[in-house]
């Protein structure tokens, strides 16, 4: 066990009822790189992130975090610990606003708590509305800020979560398919926000993805699973060449 | 890569305004001195009852408007904070022969009273809460409704405790350093000071990290907690905050009345205070201050009607029912909310 | 020993009551996420029905019970057409769907209550009062009728459950959308599970009114009865229901038996609450998806 990797996943396997979803999944998260996770649908990706962010308690086998067990925790606990996380359906809040969307992720578990929210009342939140205009600017988003989450474009509810997990300081991220529904030009922008959490902010990056191509321009390892198992795995260039990686994965 | 704008844009933040608007409060004073001055007992019976749901709403506000939690308990917290005031403090009021039919009895001062209604009632709502939270959804609505029957059935039936059905009667009034509270105006008065004590530090909540985490966990659980929000901790405590405060409004009303039996804290009751909360809206500030000013205008003004009595309770009940399904349909957020129910 | 035995003896006469009562609600709640808080009022509306139908119409106790059935049914399917079914159609949410329901409730009883009163009413039966005894336990006629009607009741629902219609109430419970791109046509399935649930709640209803009589405000108790035998016995299955029901009822008379009746009602949502903090899911309940949280 190397001190290179942020994230290390050891046999993990979840079962649900006959189905085995995740049937001992090994896989390495190197610190600061980009690491791409494809394969199949329904071959355990998201499954996968679901059991090391907590959401999903698995039946067996262990999730590593920078030497740390966090195998089985809460997921509140887990987010704690650095580990952010980008939902497949987006998921920001609603009904909340564009700027309480930010403001909520860059609360520190200090703040939030009864006491010292009854002491300081709205002031934590006043300190950091000029830092989430900040990270709002950054990231681009396009639309009403004062006016509820709902109401932006699909695009730019992805651009807002992803300015709340800037806002979060994590040491791992977590994406699941960050390009799903979105126009060209949002993901090259995306691209760019990706690479500059793990260059700039070395940031661990754990990606779900089908577009070969974003993987291609953007991980720097590959890991393919298929069937709950690991299939292949290794730098981008070298897994993407093996030809029954390709057939795998273009039989998408 | 695109660079930021030189400068930020100006913020600007939604949320509810801010209850410190000094014109509007000073002509609603105005307003106030000059019908007590008209009326002063009926007037100052209403303010009374008008002061204890609010406290009552403004409490639960913080779990289903904010939590996005309905609960259908609440009148448990407010029916043992009016238990506990009474009976800690029965030996200086006028028991009669009751002290030696409980289990327990204390002399306590008014305010160690209410303090103590309002932990016990805390409490409570933080235990219940608790055991309540392993679930979401129906189930978890259900197990608050479980457990207002549970303590209901509890505050009616041990009577060493209690006294159940027959209730307890002579509970100390308001005192004060020897003076005793008898004028309407003056429990209107108190009551108006407990509100003051009591309600800025709720608004506060609403208005920090903790009410945004919330809110948060009312949107989306699952992402707030991504966030590292402890959804299951923070809504304990808001169900332990409202839980106090409404068993500080039992302790004001078994002041007021000074004879409380169980039926007053029915599941009845906890279905008028979530009416209360669904009409008004949650969310906000302004939302339990509508509720409450309908729900309670409204039998004033059946009163006016003059509808029989044995009919005006079921007119009224039929009323509310109506008014609460027409909301669910066509105004989820209520009168003046920031949220609608999920 | 003997007062114990007579008291479970009631215990099965009220277990097949709340049995049918659990199966009424949790048809509902199993096809649609319903919380049918109305339930409540579909029950004093049966029962007072009937009472009219026998007390002012003067029919027969067994025609106006099959009457009442009918127009129970009919009253169940009036409130999907009337009321449920335009909440679906606007997807409300269930929480807000729970809470107009309760309104629906509280409008049907305060209906009631003004054309009937407060105060409880009572069907005067002299002949069913008399009692068979069977070995050490003494049924009144009237707890045998209600044994027998709700046991055969019960027993055709088992049979039933395996007809295309209840699978379509279990498919409609998990994935109701699947289903309608299928081309199912949900409205009328939903249509026909309220007024079974109608015509189920009924029978209990005429029969609990023939005993011991009821006021207008007692129909939330009996719902709270229905729900805690679904939500105990476990939400996916119709034995479930049943068996929920039998163990609320004997749990009535344990506790009746060892301490007092004034404690029943705490029976009831005790046992809920320690079965739900046990097992999630209830007695024989199915372990849902973990993404159905």
């Amino acid at each position: 066990m190397t001190s290179d990797h942020a994230l290390i996943v050891q046999g993990l396997r979840k079962r649900f009822g006959e189905v085995e979803v995740l049937g001992g999944v090994d896989a390495r998260l190197r610190r600061g790189k980009i690491t791409a996770f494809i394969g199949p649908n329904g071959a355990g990706k998201t499954t996968l992130f679901h059991a090391v962010t907590g959401e999903l308690k698995p039946d067996s086998g262990r999730v590593v975090l920078e030497g740390r067990e966090i195998t089985r925790r809460e997921p509140w606990e887990i987010a704690r610990l650095g580990v952010g996380r980008l939902f497949q359906e987006v998921r920001v809040f609603p009904g909340l606003s564009v700027w309480d969307n930010v403001i909520a992720a860059l609360q520190r578990p200090s703040d939030r708590r009864l006491g010292a929210s009854l002491l300081r009342g709205d002031h934590s939140l006043q300190a950091a509305k000029e830092e989430a205009s900040a990270l709002l600017d950054r990231v681009g988003v396009d639309g009403r800020r004062d006016g509820p989450a709902a109401e932006l474009s699909w695009g730019n509810q992805k651009l807002l979560a992803f300015a709340r997990l800037l806002a979060g300081e994590h040491r791992l991220v977590l994406l699941d398919e960050p390009t799903a529904g979105v126009a060209p030009a949002l993901g090259v922008r995306l691209k760019e926000l990706i690479r500059l959490l793990a260059g700039e902010r070395g940031v661990t990056v754990g990606l779900i993805e089908h577009d070969m191509k974003f993987v291609a321009d953007l991980a720097d390892a590959v890991v393919v699973l298929r069937d709950g198992k690991l299939f292949d795995h290794g730098p981008t260039t070298e897994v993407l060449s093996r030809p029954a990686t390709v057939e795998l994965c273009l039989g998408l | 890569m695109r660079s930021p704008p030189v400068e930020p844009r100006r913020t600007q933040r939604a949320e509810a305004p801010k209850p410190e608007t000094w014109p509007a409060w000073a002509t609603a004073i105005a307003v106030l001195a000059i019908l007590l001055a008209w009326s002063p007992t009926y007037v100052s019976h209403l303010l009374v009852v008008l002061g204890i749901y609010l406290l009552l709403a403004y409490s639960l506000n913080l779990v289903t408007g904010f939590g996005g939690l309905i609960v259908f308990c609440q009148a448990i917290f407010y029916g043992i904070g009016a238990y506990a005031y009474a009976l800690s403090r029965l030996r200086t009021g006028a028991p009669g022969a009751q002290v030696e039919e409980l289990l327990w009895t204390g002399n306590l001062g008014w305010v160690p009273g209410i303090l103590l209604a309002g932990g016990v009632s805390a409490l409570l709502a933080g235990g219940i809460g608790w055991i309540c939270l392993r679930f979401r959804g129906d189930y978890f609505i259900f197990a608050t409704l479980g457990f207002q029957m549970i303590v209901f059935v509890l505050l009616y039936n041990w009577l060493e405790l209690t006294r159940g059905p027959f209730g307890i009667y002579g509970i100390a009034r308001p005192s004060v350093l020897g003076w005793m509270a008898h004028e309407p105006w003056q429990y209107a008065l108190l009551t108006g000071l407990w509100l003051l004590a009591l309600l800025p530090p709720l608004f506060r909540l609403y208005r920090s990290p903790f009410g945004l985490s919330l809110a948060a966990m009312r949107e989306d659980e699952r992402a707030a907690k991504a966030m590292g929000i402890d959804t299951n901790a923070i809504a304990v405590r808001a169900l332990a905050v409202a839980g106090g405060v409404a068993g500080v409004a039992g302790a004001i009303y078994a002041g007021y009345v000074t004879y409380i039996d169980p039926t007053s804290f029915s599941l009845r009751e906890s279905i008028f205070i979530l009416t209360l909360l669904l009409l008004g809206g949650g969310g906000n500030v302004k939302g339990p201050l509508a509720g409450s000013a309908v729900m309670l205008a409204l039998p004033e003004l059946l009163r006016f009607v003059g509808l029989p009595d044995a009919v005006a309770a079921n007119v009224r009940e039929i009323f509310y029912g109506a008014l609460l399904a027409a909301l669910m349909y066509w105004r989820p957020q209520g009168l003046a909310g920031a949220t609608s129910i999920r | 020993m003997n007062l114990l035995l007579q008291l479970l003896a009631n215990g099965l006469v009220n277990a097949a009551m709340f049995a049918v009562l659990a199966v009424g609600f949790g048809l509902v709640y199993r096809s649609g996420r319903v919380f049918h808080v109305a339930y409540g009022g579909a029950f004093v509306l049966a029962a007072f029905l009937f009472h009219s139908l026998v007390t002012v119409a003067g029919f027969g106790l067994w025609s106006s019970g099959a009457v009442t059935i009918a127009l129970g049914a009919l009253a169940g399917w009036a409130m999907e057409a009337g009321f449920y079914g335009p909440f679906f159609r606007r997807r409300t949410t269930p929480g807000a769907v729970m809470v107009a329901s309760l309104g629906l409730g509280i409008v049907i009883e305060n209906g009631l209550a003004l054309i009937y009163g407060d105060e409880a009413r009572t069907i005067p039966s002299p002949g069913l009062a008399e009692s068979v005894a069977l070995g050490p336990v003494r049924w009144s006629m009237i707890q045998l009728a209600q044994l027998l009607v709700c046991g055969v009741l019960l027993t055709i629902l088992a049979g039933a459950s395996r007809t295309r219609l209840f699978r379509v109430v279990r498919a409609m419970g998990e994935n109701a959308e699947l289903l309608q791109v299928h081309g199912w046509r949900l409205a009328r399935y939903r249509a026909t599970v309220f007024a079974l649930s109608g015509g189920l709640v009924a029978v209990p209803a005429c029969l609990v009114m023939v005993d011991v009589g009821l006021d207008v405000h007692m129909g939330m108790g009996y719902l709270l009865l229905a729900a805690v035998a679904v939500l105990a016995g476990g939400v996916m299955r119709m034995s479930g229901w049943m068996l929920g029901g039998l163990l609320l009822a004997m749990l009535q008379s344990i506790v009746v038996w060892r301490f007092s009746a004034r404690w029943m009602d705490l029976v009831a949502f005790g046992l809920l609450v320690v079965i739900l903090l046990s097992r999630r899911e209830g007695l024989l309940g199915i372990r849902k998806r973990a993404e159905e949280i």
